[in-house]
């Protein structure tokens, strides 16, 4: 079974740390490429025609160019329409949560505040990232807020 | 017999000659009395003899002719005594002089102004009397009417004005002259140019070019100006003025208002709202900032200690274990008290989000979420058939999450908590007095629970913000639970209440308006 491509874009380098030890935790046969800003996400994603991740995770609050309007450029691009994204924040508003979810983002993870629970969310949103490209269900029922 | 028959001829031309005088002068539309004067012994005129009065008397009074000639006039009609008439009777007939006068006559009730002129004829004086109770009566009117109308200038410190386009003249009332700072009218010459030298060297050149164009177009002039009166003093003036066209040609007529005071106000509200919305700014970037820069900081510290927690619990001492579940709950309070805050101060942000929401699905929701600690306490919870209302889903949750958790928490001992949710209608009258609802019909929803209850002297202190009754350590809570409960209720325009007494349970009574009116 081939690995999972991950891409984790955040600013944060603790976070990064909790994520990328959470993600070796959880066991699930996934390998992680991290990204500290938005700019170098979206470079990234537009040398990797042939090689792209399965899974990004997208921090909101971030410098240069920050997750919304990462997310928006992401969109635009023809190839990159159908790639699943969560973003991954701090912000518990309702309006950046729908503003998300409006720029065609799949899911939207609250940062957890123990070890355990980000581990139980990581879970989640991998196993059904897995079941979205067996082609277990449509694109448009792919959303989730943890 | 010629000179009988010239006789007779001569008498029937006389009879004839009477008849025809009376009948011409029964036809006149005024009252016409001859009076002779009757004297005394000293020779002055004590009386005069009604000697004629034609029929037109009788159309306007209710007197008879016949009762009347013969008589003295005084016996008849005492009041041409205070009305002043006998007396220029009596000076037309001693001077020869003809006399003009108005008097006013009240015969049995029925009041009668004449316009009378008295002009003497050989032996007596004819009494010329013009009814003019009709014009009297307009006039009065008329005068009741402008003085109504000076006085509803004077109280809504509007003046009005009158101008003539073809002559350029101009009539203004007195509240105009009031307005630019005279006290008396006679001390200013109104013209047009004269009404424009009071206008603010700012709004000249405008106010000239609109009165110019409405001029030209006859179209209905409508604006606000500054003018410095006579004193200096600076006034905002409206001046409203409809064109017509009367047989002297066109006229403008129209009001000047003071509008100073409402204009300040309109700038003062402005200024306010002005620093109103700056602070609604200031608090939007202090939500921003609690819910990210305060809570992103916290987040880490947990997440570290649950690192620290994981890596390092079995080789801990007890002390230092303690120590770390100390900081671990302190941290976790912190989180509640950050996301209660924001919960609070977003309360109102959600107006216009509210849908029909079923409250027994709401409390089922609730008490799914509160399981684990119903399970603990083996809490008793019961509740009648909830309505339908119209509201924000979370919010609604939120309330019946806060209000049945405070019933499972603040209770004695190991008494076993029971929640009883009941539901009835209720009128706007029949609420609590304190609230300020609107009119209609409301759901009263009463959470009565057998726990420790509170003083009632506290029953509104408990809605306030950060407002505890307990020690942190006896029950926990950010003393915000209340407070968001009856913020939310208000947001849904309802009334939260509660009352209790010590150790015999609370009951939260909130009041929500009902979807049927």
């Amino acid at each position: 079974m081939t690995k999972m491509k991950i891409l984790l874009v955040d600013d944060d380098e603790d976070d990064r740390e909790f994520f990328a030890e959470a993600l070796v935790g959880v066991k699930l046969n996934t390998e992680l490429k991290q990204l500290n800003n938005g700019k170098s996400c979206l470079d990234y994603l537009m040398q990797q025609i042939e090689n792209l991740p399965n899974l990004i995770f997208l921090d909101l609050n971030m410098p240069i160019m920050n997750g919304f309007e990462c997310l928006t450029e992401i969109r635009k691009q023809q190839h990159l329409k159908e790639l699943p994204i969560a973003i991954y924040s701090t912000s518990s508003s309702d309006k950046d949560i729908e503003q998300t979810f409006l720029k065609g983002a799949n899911i939207y993870i609250k940062k957890p505040s123990s070890f355990e629970d980000l581990k139980k969310s990581l879970t989640q949103v991998i196993k059904m990232n897995w079941a979205y490209h067996m082609d277990d269900f449509k694109k448009e029922n792919f959303l989730l807020r943890i | 017999m010629p000179d009988r028959i010239e006789l007779r001829n001569r008498i029937s031309e006389l009879e004839f000659s009477n008849l025809f005088r009376e009948k011409i002068l029964d036809c006149s539309n005024n009252v016409i009395a001859y009076l002779e004067p009757h004297f005394n012994d000293t020779g002055d005129i004590e009386d005069f003899i009604i000697k004629y009065v034609n029929n037109r008397i009788e159309e306007i009074t209710h007197l008879k002719i016949n009762e009347m000639i013969g008589l003295r006039w005084l016996d008849y009609d005492p009041q041409v005594i205070d009305n002043g008439v006998f007396d220029m009777a009596k000076k037309c007939f001693s001077t020869g002089e003809t006399t003009n006068y108005t008097a006013k006559f009240d015969f049995e009730g029925l009041v009668v102004w004449f316009g009378g002129r008295l002009v003497k004829l050989e032996n007596g004086v004819v009494n010329f009397l013009k009814d003019i109770t009709k014009e009297k009566q307009y006039e009065r009117q008329l005068q009741i009417q402008n003085k109504l109308l000076l006085d509803a200038e004077y109280v809504a410190n509007i003046g009005s004005f009158r101008w003539n386009l073809k002559k350029g003249t101009l009539s203004l009332s007195d509240n105009v002259y009031k307005l630019l700072g005279y006290t008396r009218a006679s001390d200013f010459e109104p013209t047009f140019e004269a009404i424009l030298s009071f206008v603010h060297e700012k709004d000249i050149a405008w106010v000239r070019q609109v009165i110019n164009d409405s001029k030209s177009k006859k179209e209905r002039i409508d604006i606000t100006f500054k003018v410095v009166t006579t004193t200096g003093e600076v006034k905002y003036v409206n001046t409203i003025g409809e064109y017509y066209l009367s047989d002297n040609g066109w006229h403008v007529v129209g009001v000047f208002k003071d509008v100073t005071k409402q204009i300040e106000q309109e700038s003062i509200l402005q200024a306010k709202n002005a620093e109103l919305k700056k602070s609604n700014a200031d608090l939007e970037a202090f939500n921003r900032i609690a819910s990210h820069d305060l809570q992103e900081p916290l987040r880490k510290i947990q997440m570290f200690l649950s690192r620290l927690y994981d890596e390092e619990k079995e080789s801990l001492g007890p002390k230092s274990k303690n120590y770390l579940d100390k900081v671990i709950s302190s941290t976790e309070r912190m989180r509640n008290l950050i996301s209660n805050l924001l919960s609070y101060s977003r309360i109102e942000d959600v107006e216009d989000k509210h849908i029909k929401v079923d409250l027994n699905e709401i409390l089922t929701d609730v008490l799914e979420d509160l399981g684990e600690r119903i399970c603990e306490t083996k809490a008793k919870i019961k509740a009648d058939k909830l309505p339908e209302i119209n509201g924000v889903q979370f919010q609604m949750e939120q309330l019946f999450l806060n209000l049945i958790g405070n019933s499972l928490k603040y209770i004695a001992g190991d008494t076993v908590p029971v929640v009883h949710i009941k539901h009835s209608k209720t009128r706007v009258d029949a609420i609590h007095p304190i609230s300020n609802l609107p009119d209609g019909k409301y759901h009263k929803l009463e959470f009565i629970d057998n726990g420790i209850g509170f003083d009632d002297q506290y029953g509104e202190r408990i809605f306030g913000i950060f407002q505890r009754l307990h020690g942190k350590n006896e029950y926990s809570g950010t003393g915000l639970g209340l407070a968001i409960c009856k913020k939310i209720v208000e947001a849904h325009n309802g009334a939260i209440l509660g009352t209790s007494k010590i150790n015999e349970g609370a009951v939260f009574t909130v009041y929500l308006p009902s979807l049927s009116k």
